[in-house]
């Protein structure tokens, strides 16, 4: 048995890696951090400001290998000239990298020069041109994102003799279009960090051990996440639960009444009662049960003791709008049931219909209902979305639509990720579920 | 200037969803014309026909359907100098024009005269007053407001004379019709009952409307009519937002299921029939995709999309943002379809045709393309046919929480989600939401009356939710 536990939990892992891997892809490749920060910030933001909020949310590191590349400062051209000296914190790898060019034809033709002074001679890189005076020029990539040549500085002078600074400056022939050039550095560090230093290790893999980071509004979204489980649970677990009794015992009555007008009857109600969205639901009971009737109030959420007069209404509605579709589910899985052989040996034996039904089918039927229950358990703690945010009940569900409708993309990463995790929890304690109701499942 | 002329010179314009619309009726009809040739299919379509329910439900989702088609025909006016003029419009718009152009100022309720809210305007005396406006439109053709009941009394009576003439036909010719035919006598009387009671109810809501007034006058431009579901906070007809948020639920319900279904088909016979590692890769896909909680998933895939669509002209951004949602909810719902594939390909392939086949050295593409697919097209059928009521109740929901279709775009959603500051008003403003409801009920409710039927006819032994 617990060889087969082990070896389910095994085989969630690939899953649960896999989805993490898509969810990463999802966020980070379909659109650049840049798209997101400008989505975020809106179209006036600076790049500073953008440059700010992907720093702060570790964005501005490279997906999967950091090589070690540290910013220094940038020159930014728009003027008819631009120049910058950027102070170094010594000897070693340096290279330039063009960031935003939007008009590319203008963009043509421009040098980038560096000068650095004669204690620190620069050591060029391939396709740099040295110059006089301890200074190189190349000309400046179009396309964004591209490495200009790399150079090292390499020196005896010590540190404080002669200040390190290097002068970097742009020859613009147009100055149109505004075109970045980020000075950056390669810091030595360890094996480790080249990997963790990465928006892939940042924002993905320490989703795994629900480390999901911090909100736009600078909260701990796990905090939060806790915080919220509480008001989630104390509705969904109510609805869960009822549902289950009412849909069941309501389903064994069709069931008992088959072929009868109430069945015919029963189920048209059902494929009514389908047929109108959950919103509905929970717009007309909040207007029925709070508004005019006054019986609970219409939205909120309260601390223990008092929190049952707002729990209540919601509870309702959501079990009075899985109804339809359950029970006819139930329905159907009863049906089946019920024509089955050993129903027959028990009726044939003389057993009133009520026992048959309820000592008989029910157990039996109990298998395919639990395929449906089980994997819905871990849902609970996620909420009901759409319940959740018209009556203000602080719970994970509002927490997620309010996340959406604020573009916060951390929390929405968070809640999918751990979303999926509890799904798959599911599944492995459906498997586990069967050995307990159905003796002839076998664990190999 | 030629207004005659004016109203003819149009080019047609073919947006995106428009293009794989034409393609999905296209399939559509391939299929059923491929299907019809087979006697297995004509029975199971028998079946279907023999159900009234079901075909009573098919021909309300066919009104659904013609008004979805007529709003995909966009195209957009030209002016005398040939150059465009204005925004794409549909043929429906055209239908509907007396719609479109009864706007009033804002909210006014259903079969109302006068405004929803209070306003100062100039009085007939000269003076300043604070009362209810007159609508623009809705009920102008009324000298005193207060006689609205009486006329609506009058129009009411007119609708249902008019609906019950056409109607009395109906009852008379349906039975006749199934008699001449050697039908059931009750089948006759049910279609008759049924198509009258559509025929009454379309008469009251054109005469309500005032669309019957139009023709004998013929000179006045806006017709005297009411606004059958009141106007919204920016006095647009409901009743139009309605009709145009036809086609937004249609297209989700319908090309989620085209877009994916080819991929759902081809893995899931590839993963049955081959097995091995073919059917790990498969298996491991979906099963991945499967355990992302689906309303997360299109969440999160909306919002990342959401950022990338760029602004273009509103009609073709939006219709992006509408094909997108259709892709993101078609792989979310993909995997489902292709487990059961699977499942039954698994099995399909152990059957004697299949191995005989085999023995006879048929290519494994002709196996597949022959004797695989065609016998797991019932499941695609009855999957699609089942999940088209639950995309479309899907979509009220996504729009809801803003990450459905553009805000911009018509749709049962939108109109629920505007509702809902509405419906905290005094007095409430609950004709969106009504109208909202009324729509939707009366897409799902057939769409799924009919699954039911596609699936008895075709696999009664396939359970589904």
């Amino acid at each position: 048995m617990i060889a087969y536990i082990v070896r389910r939990c095994l085989y969630a892992v690939p899953i649960l890696v896999g989805v993490n891997v898509g969810v990463f892809i999802l966020f980070f490749f379909v659109n650049t951090p840049d798209d997101m920060a400008r989505a975020r910030l809106g179209r006036r933001a600076t790049p500073e400001t953008l440059d700010e909020w992907k720093r702060e949310r570790s964005l501005d590191l490279p997906y999967f290998y950091n090589a070690g590349w540290r910013r220094l400062g940038a020159v930014v051209a728009a003027e008819k000239e631009a120049a910058k000296s950027i102070d170094l914190p010594g000897p070693g790898d340096y290279r330039l990298v063009v960031e935003t060019a939007q008009d590319v034809e203008a963009a043509k033709g421009r040098r980038i020069r560096i000068q650095a002074p004669r204690e620190w001679p620069i050591a060029p890189g391939a396709g740099l041109d040295i110059g006089t005076e301890n200074a190189a020029s190349a000309a400046l990539p179009e396309r964004p994102g591209t490495v200009v040549h790399p150079f090292a500085i390499s020196g005896t002078a010590k540190p404080g003799e002669a200040p390190l600074s290097i002068r970097v400056s742009l020859a613009v022939a147009a100055p149109a279009p505004t075109q970045r050039v980020v000075l950056e550095y390669r810091d030595s560090i360890g094996t480790p960090s080249r990997f963790t230093r990465t928006v892939f290790w940042q924002r993905s893999i320490r989703m795994l051990a629900f480390q999901f980071g911090k909100s736009d509004d600078g909260k701990e979204i796990w905090d939060e996440v806790l915080e919220r489980i509480a008001p989630s649970l104390s509705i969904t677990v109510p609805i869960f639960l009822v549902a289950l009794f009412v849909e069941i015992f309501i389903a064994m009555i069709i069931a008992f009444y088959r072929g009868t007008y109430l069945d015919i009857w029963a189920v048209i109600v059902c494929v009514i009662a389908m047929s109108v969205s959950a919103m509905f639901y929970i717009i007309g009971g909040q207007a029925a049960l709070g508004k005019w009737l006054r019986l609970f109030p219409i939205s909120g959420f309260d601390d223990g003791v008092h929190s049952l007069k707002f729990i209540l209404l919601p509870v309702l509605i959501g079990v009075v709008a899985g109804l339809g579709s359950s029970i006819r589910w139930y329905r159907t899985i009863f049906l089946e049931e019920i024509n089955k052989d050993y129903i027959r040996t028990a009726r044939a034996k003389g057993l009133p219909e009520g026992a048959v039904l309820f000592r008989h089918a029910l157990k039996n039927a109990m298998i395919p209902i639990l395929t449906g229950l089980v994997v819905s358990i871990p849902f609970l703690f996620v909420g009901s979305l759409l319940l959740e945010s018209f009556l203000a009940i602080p719970g994970m569900g509002s927490f997620t639509i309010d996340a959406i409708q604020r573009q916060d993309f951390a929390i929405v990463q968070a809640m999918v990720s751990l979303g999926s995790f509890l799904y798959i929890v599911g599944l492995v304690l459906t498997d586990l579920s069967y050995t307990l109701v159905d003796p002839r499942v076998r664990l190999e | 200037m030629n207004p005659i002329g004016a109203w003819f010179a149009f080019k047609p314009v073919v947006l995106w969803s428009d293009a794989l619309i034409f393609l999905l009726l296209l399939a559509g009809a391939v299929f059923l014309a491929a299907a019809l040739r087979r006697e297995h299919w004509r029975v199971a379509f028998r079946q279907i026909a023999a159900n009234r329910l079901a075909m009573a439900s098919f021909l309300v989702l066919c009104l659904y359907g013609a008004s979805g088609f007529l709003d995909t025909l966009h195209f957009i006016r030209l002016g005398a100098d040939g150059n465009e003029q204005g925004s794409i419009q549909s043929v429906l718009d055209v239908l509907a024009q007396p719609l479109v152009d009864r706007t009033e100022k804002t909210y006014s309720a259903p079969l109302a005269a006068t405004q929803f809210s209070k306003e100062t305007f100039l009085g007939p005396d000269g003076r300043d007053v604070h009362d209810f406006p007159r609508l623009q439109h809705g009920g102008s053709h009324l000298l005193d407001p207060a006689g609205a009941d009486a006329d609506i009394r009058s129009r009411l009576w007119r609708g249902g004379g008019y609906g019950l003439g056409i109607g009395l036909c109906f009852l008379v010719l349906c039975p006749l019709a199934s008699l001449a035919f050697g039908r059931t006598i009750r089948g006759g009387a049910f279609w008759g009952a049924f198509l009258a009671a559509l025929s009454i109810f379309a008469a009251e809501v054109l005469c309500l409307g005032g669309f019957f007034d139009a023709l004998p006058a013929g000179t006045d431009p806006f017709l005297p009519g009411y606004h059958v579901l009141g106007t919204d906070k920016v006095g647009k007809d409901v009743l139009y937002m309605g009709l145009k948020s036809i086609r937004t639920g249609l297209v989700i319900g319908t090309l989620t299921t085209l877009i994916v279904t080819p991929f759902a088909i081809l893995f899931g016979v590839l993963a049955g029939y081959f097995g091995g590692w073919v059917d790990d890769v498969i298996q491991y896909v979906y099963t991945t995709i499967a355990s992302v909680p689906e309303i997360l998933l299109i969440s999160a895939a909306m919002l990342i999309v959401e950022v990338g669509i760029k602004s273009e002209e509103t009609i073709r951004s939006a219709d992006k943002r509408l094909l997108w949602l259709c892709v993101i909810m078609g792989i979310t719902s993909w995997t489902g379809l292709c487990r059961l594939i699977r499942g039954e390909v698994l099995k399909l392939r152990e059957v004697e045709f299949v191995q005989a086949a085999d023995a006879f050295g048929v290519s494994r593409v002709r196996i597949l393309m022959r004797h695989l697919v065609p016998n797991v097209m019932h499941i695609v059928l009855i999957k699609v046919v089942l999940r088209f009521s639950g995309l479309g109740l899907a979509e009220a929901g996504l729009s809801y929480g803003g990450i459905g279709v553009d805000p911009s775009m018509e749709s049962w959603g939108n109109m629920i989600n505007q509702s809902r500051l509405e419906l905290a008003r005094d007095p409430i403003v609950w004709w969106n939401l009504f109208a909202a409801f009324v729509f939707m009920f009366g897409l799902v409710l057939p769409a799924n009356l009919f699954g039911d039927a596609v699936r008895d006819a075709l696999d009664p032994r396939l359970r589904t939710r």
